[in-house]
């Protein structure tokens, strides 16, 4: 029985993520709210920030500010 | 696996059945933890240090940054429409039609792969036949077989020999199940929305431990923990105390003053009000829904000895309101006239938990909303560490003590004290020194956990989330949410929080600092 269950489970979260969320991602404000994330180069699921990098430009400027504003 | 109670002081290794049993250890989890992550950030920090040099050309001397290990260090990648582009991306060239790009014009490929997320790879598919690039799995295999290796040392010196075998067949197993939850979070409209992998990887290990139960081949990996404590000591490099003032006194107060303020209320309010019977899950919510999200539900957990239960809870709610979060705050202040940007992205990066969101969302406010969102999260993020240590000697002083209703002596103390915060402190501290003191220090830190550490910080946390929800049964979790207090502690904590934050976000990035800002912003990049 839960063998079963086991196979059903996965076979769901196949049919998910093979077909409907790439389905999901054609929608035209899905698509460009995906899209605009790409042109920035920023990563929604990250969990801390240096997994962020759109985010090292700035960072590098401003840690460079810093340096100067302490000289 | 322990009902929710007042127990909340119970070590869930010692509770845990599918662990190995604490006694005969040779070493604690915590210590153990700690010679892993200080043996990966050793090696990881010597090898770009000894393959970095100084060059001369042209008259003109530059520091050439190089990694030796980074193509044998990755993880799966997203992807839009094919789950093998997550492992095995489409190479550039083969992608674009041949007469369109000459090769010397084809945009570079990322080793990693990661390209083939990048908008070219949105063009109108060209007939060219496909090569896959095998980078990725040399990467995801080489993390494996690192940390696999590096793992059963350990095991086998808290464990003795015996378990070494079992726990590297298991290993195996339970990196496989983390490359699937990565995979399902590689997917972009996944990604897209903080869907993080935490969540997958969960799901993977509650699915299976709820129909078929853990196979026995999984059991002796199945060490939550431990892979948790050393993936912290491993974050402790990524938190470089110099990036505390990166926005100066405006974001010290929303990041600084607020954050412990919400953090200490909730807690408060879930003790004296709701009076929630788990402590521990009580300082779980108002840690993640204060500082930081996922990154600091774990720390906390961790120094607070929380149940996996109380973790895997945490982790769900936190999730679930940074999505509604990410995509009704900035739409509200985008459609309020004449609030000022800056001070919404600064709102939202210190109520937003966690750092993807945050940076989404302030990208609706523009390039400066998005700048100052994410640094107001950065400087949240290097709270973890303060928070993780506060609540571990909070607890060990505070919380064990009405327990046990005597005063402990100090030696107690000690004993209790969760160790591997201070390899998390100790690293924080070091890499800190290297990044601010050493020559090109910033260039070494920075490449190597770009490159490295994140990435087996990534893949360990993945790893504990798999077990956690190999461990987790249904029923263990519904009397965690009869009464619904849980939600009800994140609502009204995080209703405090944004009131809070809004107040200090406008006081500091408006009203005070509001020219400062703006002088920042004048010669940015």
């Amino acid at each position: 029985m839960g063998g079963w269950q086991l196979v059903l489970a996965f076979l769901c979260l196949f049919a998910v993520w093979c077909w409907g969320l790439p389905a999901l991602g054609r929608i035209q404000p899905i698509r460009q709210h995906v899209d605009a994330l790409e042109d920035r180069r920023i990563d929604a699921s990250a969990m801390f920030y240096t997994e962020l990098e759109s985010f090292e430009p700035w960072l590098d400027h401003i840690e460079g500010r810093s340096r100067k504003e302490s000289q | 696996m322990n009902a929710p109670d007042d127990s909340h002081d119970v070590p869930s290794a010692d509770a845990d059945p599918a662990a190995p049993s604490s006694q005969g250890r040779r070493i604690s989890d915590d210590w153990l933890a700690v010679l892993c992550g200080a043996t990966l950030l050793t090696i990881a920090f010597l090898t770009v240090a000894a393959s970095s040099t100084w060059e001369t050309t042209d008259g003109q001397s530059e520091f050439i940054f190089r990694n030796p290990l980074k193509s044998f260090v990755a993880k799966p990648g997203s992807w839009k429409e094919q789950p093998l582009d997550s492992i095995a991306p489409l190479d550039e060239p083969a992608k674009a039609s041949p007469e369109a790009i000459e090769p010397s014009d084809a945009p570079e490929t990322d080793q990693q792969g990661d390209s083939a997320t990048s908008k070219e790879s949105q063009a109108e598919p060209a007939p060219a036949p496909s090569t896959r690039n095998a980078a990725k799995i040399t990467g995801i295999l080489g993390a494996a077989a690192i940390l696999g290796v590096l793992l059963t040392i350990a095991v086998t010196v808290r464990d003795g020999t015996s378990k070494s075998l079992g726990f590297a067949a298991g290993f195996l197993g339970v990196f496989a199940l983390a490359t699937i939850a990565y995979v399902m979070a590689g997917q972009v409209v996944v990604k897209a929305y903080n869907l993080e992998y935490a969540l997958w990887a969960l799901l993977v290990g509650f699915i299976i431990s709820n129909t078929v139960g853990t196979p026995k081949l999984l059991a002796p990996a199945v060490q939550s923990e431990f892979f948790i404590k050393t993936g912290l000591v491993i974050l402790g490099a990524e938190v470089l105390m110099s990036r505390l003032f990166a926005l100066s006194i405006p974001g010290i107060c929303v990041a600084w003053i607020v954050t412990p303020i919400v953090l200490i209320s909730t807690y408060w309010f879930g003790q004296r009000v709701l009076k929630m019977q788990s402590r521990s899950l009580n300082m779980v919510i108002s840690a993640d829904m204060s500082v930081c999200g996922v990154s600091a539900a774990i720390a906390s957990a961790a120094a607070c000895k929380a149940k996996k239960e109380e973790l895997s809870l945490a982790v769900g709610m936190s999730l679930s309101f940074t999505v509604m979060m990410m995509v009704v705050m900035p739409a509200v202040i985008a459609n309020i006239p004449g609030f000022n940007p800056i001070v919404g992205a600064a709102w939202m990066g210190g109520t937003i938990d966690s750092t993807g969101a945050v940076a989404a969302a302030g990208s609706v406010l523009g390039e400066q909303g998005e700048y100052v969102a994410t640094t107001v999260k950065m400087i949240q993020n290097i709270l973890i560490g303060v928070s993780a240590f506060g609540i571990a000697v909070y607890w060990v002083t505070v919380v064990d003590r009405n327990n046990a209703e005597t005063k402990p002596r100090v030696s107690e103390i000690w004993i209790r004290f969760p160790k591997f915060v201070l390899g998390f402190i100790a690293a924080s501290i070091v890499f800190s020194l290297i990044h601010g003191l050493v020559p090109e220090g910033d260039v070494l830190v920075g490449g190597m956990v770009k490159e490295t550490t994140k990435v087996f910080r990534g893949w360990l946390f993945c790893l504990a989330f798999v077990c956690i929800g190999l461990e987790t049964r249904v029923a263990a979790l519904w009397p965690y949410l009869k009464g619904g207090k849980p939600l009800l502690l994140y609502v009204c904590g995080q209703s405090l929080n944004l009131v809070l934050t809004l107040l200090m976000a406008w006081l500091m990035f408006d009203v005070v600092f509001g020219e400062w800002i703006a002088s920042v912003f004048a010669d940015s990049p």
